[in-house]
Order: C-alpha cells, then structure tokens, then sequence
C-alpha cells in the first residue's frame, strides 16, 4: 500500500487496510427505545440526534437503524410501524405510520392504546463524524 | 474530531476513531439447522453479553415458604417477597441464591399468598413468588431455612450475529440470527454456570441439515469489558494498536469509571462489503410473493464473507392459513463467497427468527462483510 494503515494478526494474516474502501460498522446506541402515539394525537413522533448526519441522502446512504424489538399481537388491531426520515442536521425523526383497525381489518379510529414502542439499535457506516 | 485518533480508507470513510465504537468479533463456532424446526442451539457464551462486568448488589435474605402453590420441576422453589427487614423484593433473573451456586432463571407471573385486608388494602406478610432456578432445589425447598438472595447488575450490550455455510459448496437460502434466552434448565444444552443461556438457531431453505460457521461480534465498548484474551482473535496482548475513550465512562450504573475501548488491532472488525436496508415489500398484508433481490457485486475472493443475520431475524407472520402460519421475511441466498444476494420468502414456524404482526415498515439491515484473512 502507498499510504494508510495496515493490520497483521501474528500469522501474517491481514485483518485491515485503510486502503481499500471497505466501511467498519460503527454502533452509535445500542437498545435505543422510541414510543410513539398515533398519527392524530399528540407525541407521534420523536426527533433523535445523530452526529455527523447532514441530508436525506446522507441518512439513506451512512445511518441504519435497526429494528431489535418483537413487536407482537395488539388485540386492538393496530398495524404501525416508525418511519425514520432525515429533520435537520444532526437530527433524524421517527414518525408513527400505519393504520389503526378492528380485528376485522376495518379501518378505525386511533386511540392512545395504539401507542407503540420500539426497540432500535443505530449503525453508522463509517463516515467522518467530526 | 478535535482529539484523538482517526484513520480512513482511500475514499475517506472512517475505519476506525477514538471517540466511536467499531464492531469486533469476540466468539466464533459452527452450528447445525434444518428447515422448519432447528433445534440445535448456538450457545453464546455470558461473556458476551457483558457479564465479565457485572458488579454484584447488596445481598437479602429471604424466607423459604415449604407449603402452597405446587411445583412443576425439581429447579423450583417458592421465596418470600418480603426480606427478612419486612420489605418487599422481586428477584431477577440472574440474582444468586446461597446453595449450591445456583442463580434464579426465572420468576412466576403470579405473586402468591397476598391477602386482601377488609379495607381493601393488601397484607404481603405471607406472600411469594415461585423461582425456577438454574440447579436442582429438591434439598432446600423443604426447609424453613432463609436463603441469602445477591442480585447481580448486567450492562445492556447486545452481540450481533454473523453466519455463513461451513462447506464451500453450499448454495441455498438461509435466515436465523435472533438471540433467544434457555429458560429450562432440563434442556441437554442449559448450562447451570451460565447465567444468561442466550443462544441463536439457523434456518435453511433445504431439508437436510446445513452446518453454518458462526461470528458473534459486539461493540468495542462490549468487547472491551471482556475480561482476559478469551474474545482475542488476531494475536496477544503486549503489541497493536488500541483507541479509547476519555475514562469518564461505566459499564454499569454502579460500576467504577473506565476508558472504553473503541478499537483494538487484538480483535478483527467486521467490515462491510455490501450493505441493504429493506422493508417488508408493499403490497397488502398476508398477500406476499417471493421476491429476489441484489445486494450488489462481489468481487471474487477467497476470504471468507459471512452475512450479518439482523435483517433475518424480525419475519412477517401470514395468517391466512390458520393454525398453519407462514412467516415471510429476508433470506440470504448463498450461491458462492462470491456471489450473495437476497431473497423474500416464506419459511414454516421455529426458523431462528423472532415473527412479527404489525408492518414491519421499519427497516430491516442486510449486510455482507468479512473479517480479514485467515478464518
């Protein structure tokens, strides 16, 4: 290599080069837990920092949030999951999104029973952070 | 960053920094699944998920109740909820019992013995809970004898999943990768030293079983907290290169401060090669169709790549089909080392995937990457 950092584990055996474009994972958080109140009700949605984050692009491209939680049955029918979309620098927002419905599948009301909770860990595939 | 050290790769991503945590390998093996019922676990062990630095609490003791709600195993036992001081304690899971080593694995739904008083209020002087615990009680639970009860304080740090098939020639779909906890400790696999028992089971779209090599990494932090050279992949202590953070952080709440690690040259970092995140597909619910997809090219390599199972372990449940559910999610579709991509499709019940009833419009995390050379 001509220039950067390289790694030998004591076989020889090279573990890592800064030469090739390959990303390390970053874990920002680990057990990150948003909840969030339906659509027509207030506290849908939770605005989280992140650093280093600077577009919609940026987000799509460098930031994973991944879901770790469950879910599980709602005897109330409710069908949602969080939305993650970039806010403004620095800031991603989780948005409540799906439907509220009988467990018939007709489309209902949303109450604050439909409030969800959330379980995400958050991954940065290595990018400049500073 | 304003301190520190960084290092980047030729088209400036950052491989590692001072101030944030790369993800390191900290245990491997291999383990055996099938279609539709896996059975063999892969035991992860406690020191990988941050029991190294567990920070003991401040023992009770508790009465034994010899007589009320029946047991259904020889690792059961009923303890008082009240201290022997006349307060009350819910014992977790984990906390220590002085017999024998053993430790509580699990606790009953249910508090008996409480009393509802004639003004409504509720006596809890006779009241206990039934613990399944990690060794045989038979010898204890029939005497009156209090037990010293020491609860145990655990940091939250979860292992992420890496899979790949042993044999190189090996094509097919596979999923798994979710982290479930043993809760019986009648199971051939329960070990009674282990307080967690966290283990993870591998599907396959064949019926034969498939063996799968397995990587279980964590974050720097975590894998810093490991105590010795047992999660030490590329070498020994003495040499290498070793980032941290300012000593202004803890393990646990009631831990003593310490620099985390947030890189070291000792463990391998798992590096992305190619990386997803996808929804379950649009369309309406329990109205799924296969679908495949790329996760991009591959260049051809004989290092090993192995496949990040996160996105294979949360699975849409279909239920049209009563009591007969399907559960349809990602899958690696494993042609070669050097040509991996994705598949949605379905799988019968007990796939080593958690199954989910909303829309699961949260994005799933699909990625490949290896681990340098010589695994």
């Amino acid at each position: 290599m001509a220039y950067g950092f390289e790694l030998y584990d004591n076989n020889e055996n090279l573990i890592l080069d800064s030469s090739t474009p390959v990303k390390t994972f970053n874990v920002y958080e680990q057990g990150l837990t948003v909840t969030l109140q339906p659509n027509n009700l207030s506290g849908n949605t939770y605005d989280y920092t992140v650093p280093g984050l600077t577009s919609q692009a940026d987000l799509d491209a460098n930031y994973v949030f991944i879901r770790r939680d469950a879910g599980g049955f709602s005897l109330f029918g409710s069908s949602s999951s969080h939305s993650i979309t970039y806010q403004s620098t620095n800031t991603v927002r989780f948005q409540y999104t799906g439907n509220c419905t009988t467990l018939f599948g007709a489309i209902r009301a949303c109450t604050a029973f439909d409030a969800k909770t959330q379980i995400f860990d958050v991954i940065i595939l290595g990018k400049d952070l500073s | 960053m304003a301190y520190g050290i960084e290092v980047f790769n030729s088209t400036g991503k950052t491989v590692f920094d001072s101030e944030h945590y790369v993800e390191i390998a900290a245990f491997t093996g291999t383990v055996n699944s099938s279609h539709s019922l896996p059975t063999t676990k892969f035991m992860i062990p406690d020191w990988c998920l941050g029991y190294d630095q567990a920070v003991t609490l401040a023992s009770t003791t508790h009465a034994i109740i010899t007589s009320g709600q029946s047991f259904t195993s020889v690792y059961q036992i009923r303890i008082k909820y009240q201290d022997t001081g006349g307060t009350g304690r819910t014992i977790n899971s984990g906390a220590g019992i002085n017999y024998n080593g053993a430790h509580v694995v699990l606790r009953s739904q249910t508090l008996y013995g409480a009393v509802i008083n004639a003004d409504n209020s509720v006596n809890f002087d006779n009241a206990y809970y039934v613990y399944t615990m990690s060794k045989d009680m038979t010898a204890i639970r029939g005497s009156t004898t209090a037990r010293v009860i020491t609860p145990i304080e655990v940091t939250t740090v979860r292992p992420t999943i890496y899979a790949r098939p042993t044999s190189s020639s090996y094509s097919g779909q596979f999923a798994g990768g979710e982290i479930f906890t043993l809760t019986n400790p009648a199971d051939s696999q329960f070990d009674s030293g282990d307080i967690a028992n966290a283990y993870i089971l591998m599907s396959t779209s064949g019926s034969t079983p498939v063996q799968f090599e397995i990587m279980v990494t964590l974050p720097a932090y975590g894998w810093g907290g490991i105590a010795g050279t047992k999660a030490h992949t590329s070498g020994t202590g003495g040499y290498g290169v070793q980032a941290k953070t300012h000593p202004n952080k803890k393990h646990t709440p009631s831990g003593s401060n310490v620099a985390f690690i947030t890189y070291d040259s000792r463990g391998r970092p798992a590096k992305g090669l190619l990386s997803a995140t996808k929804a379950v597909p649009a369309g309406s619910a329990n109205n799924y169709s296969v679908i495949s997809a790329s996760l991009g090219s591959l260049s051809t390599s004989s290092t090993k790549r192995w496949c990040r199972m996160d996105g294979t372990s949360l699975a849409r449940v279909d239920t049209r089909n009563y009591p007969n559910y399907q559960y349809w999610g990602w899958r690696y579709n494993w042609v070669s080392n050097n040509n991996i991509s994705l598949k949605f499709t379905n799988a019968a019940a007990g796939s080593g995937s958690v199954f989910i009833f909303d829309t699961l419009s949260s994005d799933l995390f699909l990625a490949v990457a290896d681990f340098g050379l010589g695994l």
